[in-house]
């Protein structure tokens, strides 16, 4: 399933796909921006302000209600980074036409593109045209609780931190969410300004996916936004390119919790992105070290020595790196460490079972088909793969990783280098808080 | 083998349910999408911890946990090998879990779809399990139930559940304890799996693009023994109230994460009564705590309440409760504005506009749920389960009048009938 690319508007691209085979659709708005110290942490605040109200639903309880009618369409918002961009959007899944009841004569399409646009060009303002400041204060006080929140999983707490000793002098460590103390400073006139400094500047990324004709879709997009958009086209943005540490020594840290399983994070550059030609054989090496069961990690950390119940990596193909993560008790920290590096060799040295290379690349195969069964997973492949201008389709994709090589294997391992160790120790590792109870 | 057909013109989806000669029931969901998903599962879950080999014989208690460790076990195959390697080599995505009712087993994958099933009908019904092999588990599980104790939400669940119930396993950790999963032994899981993966205790499932044909010529081939033993299960006797009505703890939280279980006395033994109570008490949290209410509404605006804050419904043979929780840094506060707000709600009745908005919301969601074949396959596995024919459940949602959700509100959301249990910060209390 390829996506046919419609530039309506110099500043609006939509990409739809086409398929029959789904009761829901889908519909998003994405905008890619740079990742600044100043201004990320602006911008997903502002994405939460503005979710809160509008001029037409000024409450959360209006806006649902109003979803709630458009058969209980799911709004979602999406701030993330890909590699070092920051992306934004909002989206909603779309109910099939034939499944509607029959008193649901309304286009939904075009009723939930009006819900979205008044999202973000109509926001909730007070007198003075400013975001209105209730809401703002609310969002600030959320965003430092989510903030703090990161501490509720010790597992993404050892992630995040890793991430940003790995990334202290690239964008991406810039943390998403800001810190504390930044979100503190906000004003409702800093984030008013930022709103409007994005709205007079912005280019969208639509996807769709649905039944809907792709040609129509992309008029109906047009129709309901065109006139909000800047009229000159937004400054594009050079492809974003995976900026690794050239430093090569590896950088060490450890912190504490007081939690009962200590977590273990390395850090691994690949210094291949999505957009290089070794990135199939990557993907594949990734998979053979850390993501299924059959896994090196599993198979010997996990199986052969017991010492963890999760042992896997992940590799962020936008930013060229690995991350992989264990949990486990702090004395077989130095055990579990040894073992994860006598796998990531034993890649690079070529010892592994030809078994090993089909499994790892029949289950990208297995995972890749059935993006299709998935809009969510749809629009995150496309989109990622524009940001990085590398027009690869899925079918590409399954060819790549089929034709990967042992010599590919070994080959990509030998470029990995250790960028950074992370261990959380934890220091309530035998001993519990009492529970207390009451009658 | 009888076979039997089901469909609905609303949902425009159908299965077939065949019960083959061996005791096994097969249920067969055709699916247009890619990724071909199927499931075998045992009735055998985490709160079957005691039984009878006779009639009136001696009760046998099992260590907790049990069926999850099986679960794990279950994977190690006689001649070394491990069954995710031969998954992998079909290019299949295996895994299994274990719930309070159940335990499953499951692969999905886009082609050699029949050499999988095999594999999964194979695996599951032959064990094998070694001194050594059950050491180095113990080892694996002890880490999995330290990451859930390290998990604020899930430990507050289980508390939540620990002060609700005094007798019913569901109270009982699913992985079990450190020093239960250390009374386990070959010996014992190869009884469970003598006494529990009978196939007249089994159900597989399979959600795709394929034909019931092909499935049941897979299944014709495996080899499905049946011991024709039956062993019963031991019920408890569970009081209608609750064991403690408030407990607490402190973990390395940012602010106080609260739940509110409240225990449903009242779970009908009739599997249709038992899904049509489920599909009210759905609608009814729909009605009381989406984020298009009034106490979500009030409680967010005010900053009081997080907008982590969700609620739902849980319903097995012989235990239902329902569950409120969120975070907030006055708990205490937000749990005694809901039940001013349900007792309001009771004397005032339920508006129509809200009855109509949430009905359309669960059907909207119904339909939704038929997009994926995995959760086609999960949710059709819970209610054959439960005994209930899933097409009919959006159709509830209609059938359900304003009397009973009062008559339910009336009976489930009292004092005691209600546990909370609140994870605070480790600096405050």
């Amino acid at each position: 399933m390829v996506p046919i690319v419609y530039q309506v508007a110099p500043n609006l691209t939509v990409r739809a796909c086409q398929t029959k085979k789904l009761k829901a659709g889908m519909i998003s708005l994405s905008v890619i921006l740079p990742i600044e110290r100043e201004k990320t942490h602006l911008t997903s605040l502002l994405l939460s302000v503005l979710h809160r109200g509008t001029e037409n639903y000024p409450t959360i309880a209006a806006l649902n209600r109003r979803l709630d009618y458009l058969f209980g369409t799911e709004m979602t918002v999406r701030n993330y980074y890909r590699g070092d961009r920051h992306v934004i959007g909002i989206a909603a899944d779309l109910l099939g036409e034939e499944y509607l009841p029959q008193d649901g004569s309304i286009d939904l399409m075009e009723n939930v593109l009006e819900v979205m646009r008044e999202i973000l060009f109509h926001p909730l303002l007070d007198e003075k045209g400013m975001l209105t400041e209730k809401y703002v204060e609310s969002e600030k006080k959320l965003q430092k609780d989510a903030i703090l929140a990161l501490r509720n999983s010790p597992r993404a707490y050892a992630l995040e931190h890793c991430g940003a000793v790995m990334y202290r002098d690239e964008p991406c460590g810039i943390p998403i969410c800001g810190t504390v103390e930044s979100v503190q400073s906000v004003t409702p006139e800093m984030l008013s300004a930022r709103w409007r400094e994005l709205i007079e500047h912005l280019a969208f990324e639509c996807f769709y996916v649905g039944p809907e004709n792709p040609a129509e879709v992309a008029e109906r997009v047009c129709r309901v936004f065109a006139s909000y958009l800047p009229k000159n086209p937004a400054q594009a943005f050079p492809r974003c390119d995976v900026c690794g540490d050239r430093d090569d020594a590896v950088k060490h840290c450890e912190e504490e919790l007081p939690v009962s399983q200590g977590q273990l994070v390395i850090g691994l550059r690949t210094n291949i992105s999505v957009a290089d030609r070794d990135y199939c054989a990557c993907a594949v090496a990734n998979e053979m070290l850390g993501v299924s069961p059959v896994s090196k990690l599993f198979v010997n950390v996990r199986e052969k020595h017991g010492l963890c119940y999760h042992c896997s990596s992940h590799y962020n193909m936008y930013k060229g790196a690995i991350m992989i993560s264990c949990g486990l008790l702090p004395q077989n920290r130095t055990l579990a460490q040894r073992e994860i590096f006598n796998q990531i060799e034993a890649l690079s040295q070529g010892d592994f079972e030809d078994g090993e290379l089909t499994a790892a690349k029949l289950s990208l195969e297995n995972s890749y088909r059935q993006l299709e069964d998935n809009p969510t997973a749809l629009e995150s492949f496309y989109l990622g793969r524009a940001l990085f201008h590398a027009e690869d389709t899925i079918d590409g994709c399954r060819r790549g990783f089929a034709a990967v090589t042992r010599e590919d294997i070994v080959r990509v391992a030998r470029k990995w280098r250790t960028d950074t160790v992370y261990f959380l120790n934890a220091t309530a590792a035998d001993g519990e808080e009492a529970e207390n109870e009451e009658d | 083998m009888k076979k039997t057909e089901f469909y609905s013109s609303r949902l425009r989806e159908g299965y077939t349910r065949i019960e083959h000669e061996s005791g096994l029931t097969v249920y067969v969901f055709p699916k247009k999408l890619t990724g071909i998903y199927a499931l075998f599962a045992t009735d055998f879950g985490s709160v079957h911890t005691a039984y009878r080999k006779e009639p009136n014989g001696e009760v046998i208690t099992l260590p907790e946990g049990i069926a999850h460790f099986l679960e794990h076990k279950l994977f190690e195959n006689e001649d070394g090998s491990d069954s995710f390697a031969r998954f992998s080599a079909l290019g299949a995505d295996a895994n299994a879990y274990t719930s309070y009712n159940r335990t499953a087993y499951l692969f999905s994958c886009t082609d050699h779809f029949e050499d999988s099933l095999a594999e999964l009908l194979r695996f599951v019904t032959t064990p094998h399990f070694t001194d050594e092999s059950v050491q180095r588990e113990i080892g694996i599980i002890s880490e999995e139930i330290r990451m859930t104790e390290d998990n604020p939400w899930d430990r507050g669940y289980q508390m939540m559940l620990e002060a609700m119930y005094c007798k019913h396993p569901v109270r009982l950790p699913i992985c079990g304890t450190q020093e239960s999963i250390r009374r386990i032994d070959p010996q014992l899981l190869y009884e469970c799996h003598r006494l529990f993966y009978d196939p007249s205790h089994m159900t597989l499932v399979v959600c795709g693009d394929v034909k019931t044909e092909e499935v049941m010529k897979t299944v014709d081939a495996a080899i499905l023994t049946r011991t024709h033993i039956s062993a019963q299960r031991v019920g408890t006797e569970e009081p209608e109230t609750v064991r403690k009505a408030y407990v607490d703890a402190q973990m390395q939280v940012s602010k106080p994460i609260f739940f509110m279980g409240f225990k449903d006395p009242f779970v009908p033994s009739d599997p249709n009564a038992r899904i049509r109570r489920d599909a009210a008490m759905t609608l009814l949290d729909e009605i009381l705590f989406s984020r298009s209410g009034e106490i979500y509404s009030e409680l967010f605006e005010s900053g009081v309440l997080s907008p982590t804050f969700t609620c739902g419904y849980s319903i097995g043979e012989d235990f239902a409760f329902n569950c409120v929780s969120g975070e907030s840094d006055t708990p205490d506060a937000v749990v005694e504005r809901v039940m001013e707000y349900v007792e309001r709600v009771r004397q005032e009745g339920i508006a129509d506009e809200d009855l109509e908005r949430c009905r359309r919301v669960l059907y909207s969601d119904e339909v939704r749920a038929y997009d994926s074949t995995e959760e086609i396959a999960n949710r059709l596995l819970s209610f054959v389960l439960d005994g209930a024919d899933m097409l009919e459940y959006p159709n509830l949602f209609e059938q359900i009048t304003k009397e009973e959700l009062v008559s339910l509100l009336d009976t489930l959301f009292r004092r005691e009938y209600l546990s909370v249990s609140v994870i605070y910060p480790l600096e405050q209390r």
